[in-house]
């Protein structure tokens, strides 16, 4: 016979004796009028000397009116001794049961006593362990009881979704307590998970919800649905936070940065909305190139040293008018990752980190409408299943309506000018049992003109289908194709006689295969094969109209990437665990093609030039290959407590060539040729990672250390464009960067924040044997990356459930720069000689952020929901330097109309209010 | 002005984005307080032509970027030598100028030339071999009035556009047959103006019975000169044969003067004013390594903002430190042939309608006189007036 408190087992009795004195307890439990204060309120002061205990508990109840049900002869004469004073009633009741077989239950303020002995007996009966369970414990029976002892084993299956919305969580982890088992929710929020039959303590895991205990009887095969729920408190504003558990501690990856859909709505914006990649700048290592500068620099690398995968595309420009916004419509992104070091075998292609978005949502499970409306621009994002829930679909736009406010400027030549963008997102899940499919389109479009002088028109166009076969819960391969491409268009119609349009391209198409096996226990299995076909325009000129400007067609790159893979996570025991990779990639480099060659004896200018060799289309022209080891250690401390290693190798065949110190439209993507070698990077990370106060504080410190090869380094005054001997403006170097990163997260509270601090360096050195080949006389000097101080730190402040505050402080060292130094004349011009590359820095880089949010009504059953977002950005009104330049002075009589001075250009100049409107229906 | 040059984009469309996106984005000036400048990089700056006034030879150090004056080298053995190795060595005049002992009688077209220069010290400075090409045909050398649209900033730190009235001297290059030509211009001007002065000084005589009052008038001409040196910077540019240019893209501007009050207001203009410019307009036919040099000086000249800071370009010159090459040397030695020709222009009043004449001068004599308006001007020699800034 069991016993139930609602839907927990309370006992297994096997005798009527003791069921009829449960029952003579619940009786009373339905008669007895409630007491009138609480009972964790209530103060004892009373001394017993050798009194009964029932005396005792009847007093109790006569005196305190409380609830107290027992069994006469459960107590024989048992006595008690002991003098209270203002003591709790329960602390008194521990104390007087303390030395007796018997022990209460406090059930809604009324109390039940029960013999300690014929719980535990049965108990002990029902574990196969010698666990001290808490005989109190509440345990969930999986299978049908009277199977009991009939199964060594038991299966548990379940589904694990959203306790308030009903949405799956994909990805849950089912974790066995002080075991080795553990299961995983797959596409559709189910899992299954095969244990021993007895008594285990489960623990569930769902980035963004709170972890879920549940206590459990594994007695036969049956089901166990979990509902997890998020914290009832809005998440922090700028914190990128992973799961609320001690995932950073335990798990093998190392160097990495995860955000999640809910984390990503809470990001502070600079104009309306959350910028994605811009965030990731508060953690410690990256950095963004500047206020409104497109990509991030990570570990002192440069932008394109990053991998921005939106679905298993890539994207080769990040950036909606000049950097002013992200290319990725924040409502439309469920999850992101950032690997700055330790890169999954999975990911190669670039040296410095990876960026991998995803946007689809097997847990969409009804129509739902949210966008936003700001200053500059607006969105608005569609979600919705179809198909009887067979298809999950998302589609979103971003538009801009920046002609308005240029029309309101002053100058005639912003009233003529013109910035806008547009972009669409859309995927479709399809929920094919064993056989999930994902579907991805992108495009975007950014057109920026000056006056009638210049305009730009530019875009990315993403296209990627990912198919994963389930073989069974342990064996799954995906398959991945991907399209790529960015385009830009460019028109200078200022000198009339050379009125000129020129357009370039870089294309690429992908395909992937994954298998992953899960079948050892201690193991987990992955390999795989890539192949990447590029094909890169660097640049066609035509004259427009009847002008005089010369064609230029450049001739076309190709080139073809692939990669074989395969790694492992291997633990050993509960404390120490290893991954081993082995990657291998092969980049050919193809025509058609003219390869000009050099003298030996001179520096490679376009003068030296000896021989031109011309390659067909298709034909390989030099081939490049080499493996990329990857490995790391985890040694597990305590649950709070670990240290990691890891080393990675990563090559890199494509490079984007920027003569400046932030990629603008004039840059261009360049493959690897005989003469532009493969960027190489070793990079080597140690961690200690420790938890506080029960996760809820985590702290980190990482220290790595990066040797580069290969980078590329531009002459003074390089050509780029338009150049058919781009090879000879480009110089060889290579770079060593290294620091060390530290980080408090604090989670959950009314006050909650990050905080961070790295120490950084990134040196470059040249190599050439002329001295036109050498930067600074091939001596080390700082990259434009180069930061050795970087501190952030933000928190937010929760009122209530509805209303919080937010404050973010950011400093970091000045970036380096190339300054005048001297001053001469020529005629009555005055010149200037700059000094050593990035032998300056601008000046130190500060501000703080402030905001206040009033999020969306809590109310479930109301339809229409809205936030607001009230900021104010550079509060004290620094002028942060964004560049340093020599120009023209006012022209004056005084100065002989010929001054030339240095000047700082600043952003953001002074307090700038912005505020954000939310909605989702 | 016939250049093309794709960075000049760059440039602009990061200066249109400044003032696009960010009403409350500016510029302050910048002190580089860190200034570490303690290196003497020498400087020279040498022009051989075939008019001896404008060959100029000056050595000098580069000052540090906070301080204006440069210092003059002195002592340094500076030599010009042709091809066939004849030497010539440069006489020093104090404060870093050199001049040749004389003039350019003993140089010639057709030949190339190479300046040496041997510092105090001991190191060894020199040029590459400069080829002196022969002179540009300048044909057709005229003016107009127009407008003159430049964008100025004001003393309150806006960029405005400032229209101003004036006249541009021009004249006509020739289409190049096989070549591409590099060329440069430059024109200095004078004003010459001459104005009668009508007196009158009265006297009485005191007579036993009447009082007599005399009338004595008289005219004063005064006759003033004034030289202003051009400080623009020079015009450069380059002609392909291949391509087929009209008439107005072979048209260069050479000077744009301004219109002043006296020449917009006819009230102070009476039949009793004279006035003329004499401008001489020089056409250098230089080389093309000379001709980048410019362009990029001329780069740096224009920069109005790198928002997105370009690396900079270092302007190197033609010469180079023989004894240590990696200490640098600034400046540029430049061997040219000059066609100079003068435009005289003159206003012409005439009962409140004015007009401006002009005449074409080859040579660099304007003889005298009588000129509308009944003024007699005698003969000018324009290379015995001075320039003064």
């Amino acid at each position: 016979m069991t016993l139930y408190i609602g839907s927990k087992t309370l006992l297994n009795l096997n005798s009527l004796k003791q069921f009829i004195g449960i029952l003579f307890m619940l009786f009373f439990m339905f008669t007895k009028p409630a007491i009138s204060q609480t009972i964790d309120s209530l103060q004892i002061s009373k001394t017993y000397k050798e009194t009964p205990i029932t005396e005792i508990l009847d007093a109790l109840k006569t005196e305190y009116n409380l609830n107290i049900y027992y069994k006469q002869e459960w107590f024989s004469e048992a006595l008690y001794s002991g003098s209270f004073n203002n003591v709790p009633v329960l602390t008194v009741l521990n104390r007087v049961f303390e030395n007796t077989q018997l022990i209460y239950l406090n059930i809604d303020d009324n109390i039940y006593v029960i013999p300690r002995d014929d719980v535990a007996l049965i108990l002990r009966k029902m574990t196969n362990q010698n666990n001290q369970h808490d005989l109190l414990k509440e345990y969930t029976v999986i299978g049908n009881l009277s199977e009991s002892g009939k199964h060594k084993n038991v299966k548990i299956k379940g589904l694990v979704k959203d306790g308030a919305t009903g949405d799956i969580l994909v990805g849950s982890k089912i974790i066995v307590e002080n075991t080795k088992f553990y299961a995983t929710a797959g596409y559709t929020g189910n899992y299954v998970l095969e244990i021993p039959a007895g008594l285990y303590r489960l623990r569930i895991i769902s980035m963004g919800y709170e972890d879920y205990f549940i206590d459990i009887k594994a007695v036969s095969p049956g089901k166990l649905n979990i509902e997890m729920f998020e914290e009832s408190h809005a998440i922090n504003e700028v914190t990128i936070s992973s799961e609320r558990t001690n995932k950073n501690v335990t798990r093998n990856q190392m160097s990495v940065i995860e955000m999640n859909a809910r984390t990503i709505r809470q990001l502070p914006s600079l104009i309306g909305e959350p910028d994605i990649i811009k965030s990731f700048a508060s953690m410690p290592g990256v950095k963004s190139a500047s206020e409104f500068g497109s990509g991030i620099n990570v570990r002192g690398g440069s932008e394109d040293q990053n991998l921005f995968l939106l679905e298993n595309s890539p994207i080769y420009n990040t950036s909606h008018v000049m950097g002013l916004l992200s290319v990725i419509n924040p409502d439309a992104v469920t999850k992101v990752s950032l690997y700055k070091g330790h890169i999954p075998i999975e990911f190669g292609e670039r040296v410095s980190s990876v960026m991998d978005i995803k946007i689809d949502d097997p847990s969409i499970s009804e129509l739902k409408v949210k966008g936003g409306i700001g200053i500059y621009s607006s969105r608005l994002l569609l979600e919705t299943p179809l198909m009887n829930k067979l298809v999950k679909f998302k589609i979103g736009a971003r538009s801009s309506y920046s002609d308005f406010l240029l029309k309101q400027m002053p100058d005639y030549n912003l009233q003529n000018s013109s910035a806008s963008f547009y972009d669409l997102t859309g995927s479709a899940f399809i929920n094919l049992k064993n056989n999930p499919i994902n579907v991805f389109g992108y495009y975007s479009y950014d057109y920026f003109k000056y006056a009638s002088d210049y305009s730009y028109k530019y875009g990315n166009k993403l296209y990627s289908l990912s198919w994963t076969h389930i073989f069974n819960p342990d064996f799954s391969a995906t398959v991945i194709g991907a399209y790529s491409n960015y385009a830009i268009e460019n028109e200078d119609k200022q000198d009339a006689l050379f009125k000129n349009s020129s357009v370039s391209e870089i294309e690429s198409t992908t395909g992937k295969i994954n298998f992953e096996y899960k079948g050892i226990k201690t193991q987990n299995f992955q390999m795989g094969a890539q192949g990447i076909k590029y094909a890169i325009n660097p640049g066609n000129r035509v004259p427009v109209d009847y002008s005089q400007s010369e064609v230029f067609n450049s001739e076309n790159e190709s080139g073809y990437e692939m990669s074989a893979f395969f790694g492992d996570d291997i633990t050993i025991g509960p404390l120490f665990s290893f991954s081993v990779g082995l990657r291998y990639t092969y980049f050919s480099y193809l025509g058609s093609k003219t390869i000009y060659s050099y003298t030996k004896d001179a520096p490679m200018l376009q003068e030296n030039m000896v021989d031109s060799t011309s390659y067909s289309h298709g034909e390989s022209i030099i081939n490049y290959s080499g493996f990329e080891p990857r490995a790391s250690v985890k040694y597990l401390i305590s649950a709070k407590s670990s240290i990691k290693l890891s080393y990675n190798r990563n090559k890199q065949y494509l490079s984007l060539l920027s003569y400046t110190a932030i990629t603008t439209p004039e840059d261009t993507w360049k493959l690897a040729d005989p003469y532009l070698k493969p960027i190489i990077a070793d990079q080597m990370a140690l961690g200690y990672y420790q938890n506080f106060q029960d996760n809820n504080i985590e702290a980190s410190v990482e220290i790595y250390a990066k040797k580069l090869q290969n980078l590329t380094e531009y002459r003074n005054g390089a050509q780029l464009k338009f150049n058919k001997h781009i090879e000879t403006e480009l110089l060889n170097a290579t770079g060593s960067n290294y620091g060390i990163e530290f980080l408090i997260k604090k989670k959950n509270g009314d006050l909650t924040g990050t905080l961070s601090y790295t120490y950084s360096r990134a040196w470059k050195q040249t190599d050439g044997n002329w001295l036109v080949d050498m930067i600074n006389k091939n001596e080390r000097y700082p990259s434009q990356y180069d930061i050795p101080h970087d501190f952030n730190i933000s928190g937010n402040y929760k009122i209530n459930r509805r209303i919080r505050f937010g404050a973010t402080f950011s400093y970091s060292t000045g970036r380096p720069v190339t300054l005048p130094e001297y001053t001469y004349n020529l005629g009555y011009s005055k010149l200037v000689y700059y000094s050593d590359r990035n032998k300056y820095r601008l000046s130190d880089y500060h501000r703080l952020d402030i905001s206040m949010s009033i999020d969306e009504s809590l109310k479930k059953k109301k339809n229409w929901k809205g936030s607001w977002t009230f900021s104010i950005l550079n509060v004290y009104g620094r002028k942060n330097a964004y560049s340093i330049f020599y120009q023209k002075d006012t022209p004056t009589a005084e100065n002989n109309y010929q001054a030339f001075s240095l000047y700082k250009m600043y952003l953001i100049g002074m307090p700038m209010p912005t505020v954000t409107y939310n909605f989702i229906f | 002005m016939l250049n093309h040059n794709a960075k000049i984009n760059t440039y602009m469309v990061m200066i249109a984005l400044t003032f696009l996106i960010f009403t409350t984005g500016c510029q302050e000036p910048y002190l580089n307080t860190n200034l570490n400048a303690n290196e003497h990089i020498p400087v020279f700056n040498g022009l051989l032509t075939n008019i001896d006034k404008l060959n100029t030879f000056k050595l000098t150090y580069a000052a540090p970027y906070t301080q204006q004056q440069t210092e003059g080298i002195a002592g340094a053995i500076i030599t010009i030598e042709d091809q066939n190795n004849r030497l010539i060595q440069l006489k020093e005049s104090g404060n870093g100028v050199y001049k040749l002992p004389n003039g350019s009688a003993d140089f010639s077209p057709e030949n190339e030339y190479i300046a040496t220069i041997i510092l105090a010290d001991g190191s060894v400075i020199k040029s590459e071999p400069i080829f002196w090409n022969d002179t540009l045909p300048l044909a057709n050398v005229f003016f107009d009035f127009n407008i003159k649209t430049s964008l100025v900033k004001n003393s309150a730190g806006e960029y405005i556009n400032v229209n101003q009235e004036g006249i541009f001297v021009k004249f006509k290059l020739q289409q190049p047959k096989t070549e591409t030509v590099y060329y440069r211009v430059n024109a200095d001007y004078y004003v010459h103006s001459q104005k009668w002065i009508s007196r009158v000084g009265e006297y009485i005589i005191h007579e036993p019975h009447y009082d007599i009052v005399y009338e004595i008038r008289y005219d004063t001409l005064y006759d003033i000169y004034e030289g202003f040196s051009n400080v623009d910077f020079p015009v450069t540019g380059e002609l392909f044969p291949y391509i087929e240019y009209d008439q107005s893209d072979l048209t260069v501007s050479a000077l744009f003067l301004p219109a002043d009050n006296e020449c917009r207001n006819f009230s102070n203009y009476t039949e009793d004013n004279f006035i003329e410019w004499l401008i001489p307009i020089d056409l250098y036919h230089t080389s093309e390594q000379v001709h980048n040099y410019y362009s990029n000086v001329a780069k740096q000249l224009g920069a109005s903002g790198q928002i997105f800071d370009p690396i900079p370009d270092q302007i190197i010159g033609n010469m180079h430190n023989e004894t240590d090459p990696s200490e640098p040397v600034l400046g540029l030695f430049d061997v040219v042939s000059v066609n100079r020709k003068y435009l005289q222009i003159y206003v012409y009043e005439s009962l409140g309608y004015r007009s401006y004449q002009s005449k074409t001068l080859s040579d660099t004599v304007i003889k005298q006189g009588w000129y509308p308006n009944q003024f007699y001007v005698d003969t000018v020699f324009i290379d015995s007036l001075p320039v003064n800034n």
